[in-house]
């Protein structure tokens, strides 16, 4: 069962968000969700066919348990929980951090310390390596966007 | 020319940094030159620009502008078989070719092109949406899967104001009213989950890799001589769809590709690393330049941001783009036109050196890669509008993009979605407006009966060559 419920999850996702979506442009006219409304309802839809499928697979799995002897629960209930890939989350958590921090310390500071935390989550270790990239990388980053491009880098309380 | 040709290479090749970039930074500067240096100059940029993109996008699965999305599909496959030369190879040679190709309709029937572009109305252009998007339920192993995604990036699409100036779907973001900005979500629905998952590699490419050398990369040049049908009608198809306004060089390869890949025999092969793929979309993409400029040129219509920014040029000098452009300044315009053909020469010779360089990328590790390739991507979705909303929305569509992978939902469709999206539901509305009341007279225009066949025909066509394919091996 709980497969089946995880199977379901970016569909149920996507289906709240098109129902939020519905409802906050519930009072726009007609006109103006001509394309959203049928979109809205083959989601819809179509979320009803994952569900049928994956209840459909259920009854029959179920059933095929209760002929053979015992239940099968054991092998499906490690997958409740998705195996979390830690360090591609430490990534996304760290990308998280940094844009969080970058318009208030500045994008020199922040960027050197986003990349040395990097380097040393992908198993760096050589402190001179890590420093010396670090700051290298900030530097011709910095002098590409900002001198090159123009491109307004937030300077932060540090300035640059 | 030099210089606009490399720097739109180097631009196009950063991600989130475009040939339109480029153009805009160096607009102001056109104005202290002569029109034919200032014509020139951005036609260098543009024209690199499109190609520049697709180093980036076979290398390290990041489009460097939304032109090079097709390019990825068979480019990054390439690369990781260790093919790396010969898909940038591949992309430089059907960029050289399809611009050259795209420059051979705009130089001899520019103004039958323009006056073909005045025929797409809001019932052709809402059409063209709908052949681009007939294709989502093949972009990946199980067709429901492809549409439901295809479904959610064509909702995505809509979000932003609408053409009737309506809010929807923003939740008071005030940065989603102009809907959600383009080159970050491609760079975290497409590029974030791929960059991510490298970090369980020690290098991009595992395994032992042949030298980048030259005679790798022209080699391509044979690959697209045993396909000339291929190369001329993706050519084509590129220069009709770059007249078209507001369909541009994205359309034109992502059209392009999925077309091929329909009609191809080796339509299972698409997506795996294969020359075809790559062919398409650089033709197509480059071969566009010649159609939007034409419209520009004669008519004053801007078919994308890059013309966009032409037309501001050419406005800088003074002059009035439309028909008596050709009257009044008939040689500087067919001189810029001309100096085209040489772009692309131009853009082979520096393209290579780039190639031979961004192969050497490979020989990178994986720990020193992956950080400076996350601050590009993050940089990049920065620089189109300086708000760190669009790095934030990059990291979340990354996030749904690496869930979406791991549970088997494809996400090219979400990709095409949210491009066409946007189309179709504007010209939806236009349709409407006009034709109310009389729906049957949208039915009568040719253009658009030709492109609902197309559709219909790409969406049964593949089912019913797979049933036979079924039986006669049954």
């Amino acid at each position: 069962m709980k497969k089946h419920a995880v199977n379901l999850f970016v569909p149920t996702l996507i289906l709240v968000w098109a129902l939020a979506y519905w409802l906050d442009i519930l009072d726009v006219s007609a006109h103006d969700k001509l394309l959203i409304t049928p979109v809205s309802i083959l989601i819809f839809v179509l979320y009803c066919y994952f569900a049928f499928v994956e209840f459909s697979s259920y009854r029959k799995e179920r059933a095929i348990a209760l002929q053979t002897e015992g239940e099968t629960t054991g092998e499906y209930e490690n997958t409740f929980w998705i195996k979390l890939p830690r360090r591609e989350i430490a990534i996304i958590f760290m990308l998280a951090i940094y844009l969080l921090v970058v318009q208030y310390l500045g994008f020199g500071a922040t960027s050197f310390l986003f990349m040395f935390g990097m380097l040393y989550l992908l198993g760096v270790r050589r402190l001179g390596i890590m420093f010396g990239f670090s700051i290298i990388s900030t530097a011709v980053l910095y002098f590409a966007f900002k001198v090159v491009l123009m491109v307004p880098l937030p300077g932060g309380i540090l300035g640059f | 020319m030099f210089g606009g040709v490399f720097f739109g290479l180097v631009l196009g090749a950063l991600p989130g940094l475009t040939g339109t970039l480029g153009i805009a930074l160096m607009l102001p500067f056109t104005y202290s030159m002569d029109p034919l240096t200032a014509l020139v100059f951005l036609l260098s940029i543009y024209s690199g620009g499109l190609f520049g993109g697709a180093i980036t996008a076979i290398m390290i699965n990041t489009p460097g502008s939304p032109a090079n999305i097709a390019t990825m599909l068979d480019g990054y496959p390439m690369m990781k078989k260790g093919m790396a030369s010969e898909a940038l190879g591949l992309a430089l040679i059907s960029s050289v070719v399809g611009g050259l190709i795209g420059c051979v309709f705009l130089l001899l029937i520019t103004e039958p092109l323009a006056n073909l572009s005045l025929q797409f109305g809001p019932a052709e252009m809402f059409m063209v949406a709908i052949f681009g998007l007939s294709v989502v339920g093949s972009l990946g192993d199980d067709v429901i899967k492809g549409v439901f995604s295809g479904l959610f990036g064509i909702l995505l699409g809509t979000i932003g104001m609408s053409a009737n100036g309506i809010e929807r779907g923003t939740f008071d973001v005030l940065y989603l009213l102009d809907g959600i900005p383009l080159i970050p979500t491609l760079i975290g629905f497409l590029s974030l989950p791929e960059i991510i998952s490298l970090i369980s590699q020690q290098y991009v490419v595992m395994g032992e890799l042949p030298n980048p050398s030259l005679k790798r990369i022209l080699s391509a040049g044979k690959e697209l001589a045993k396909r000339p049908v291929q190369v001329f009608l993706t050519s084509v198809l590129g220069v009709v769809v770059g007249i078209m306004p507001a369909a541009g060089a994205t359309v034109a390869s992502l059209l392009s590709y999925n077309q091929c890949k329909q009609l191809s025999k080796k339509r299972e092969l698409f997506g795996t690393g294969i020359p075809e793929g790559i062919i398409a979309s650089e033709t197509a993409n480059n071969a566009s330049e010649g159609g939007a400029l034409s419209t520009m040129l004669v008519l004053g219509i801007p078919g994308s941001a890059s013309t966009a920014m032409l037309l501001g040029a050419l406005m800088l000098q003074g002059w009035v783009p439309g028909p008596s452009l050709f009257v009044d300044h008939r040689e500087i315009i067919y001189a810029a036109i001309s100096s085209l053909f040489v772009q692309q020469f131009v853009m082979l010779a520096i393209g290579v050196l780039l190639c031979l360089g961004a192969a050497y990328i490979l020989k990178v590790p994986v720990k020193y890669l992956i950080p400076c390739v996350l601050m590009f991507t993050v940089l990049g979705s920065f620089a189109d509008r300086s708000a760190f909303f669009d790095s934030s929305l990059m990291l979340f569509f990354g996030v749904i993009a690496y869930v979406m992978k791991r549970h088997q939902f494809p996400i090219m469709p979400v990709v095409l979605g949210i491009i066409l999206g946007p189309i179709a539901d504007r010209e939806l509305l236009r349709t409407v407006q006009m034709y109310s009341g009389n729906y049957l007279e949208i039915f009568q225009k040719p253009i658009v009966l030709i492109l609902l066949a197309i559709s219909i025909a790409s969406v049964v066509l593949p089912i019913v060559i797979k049933q036979r394919s079924l039986k006669t091996q049954g």
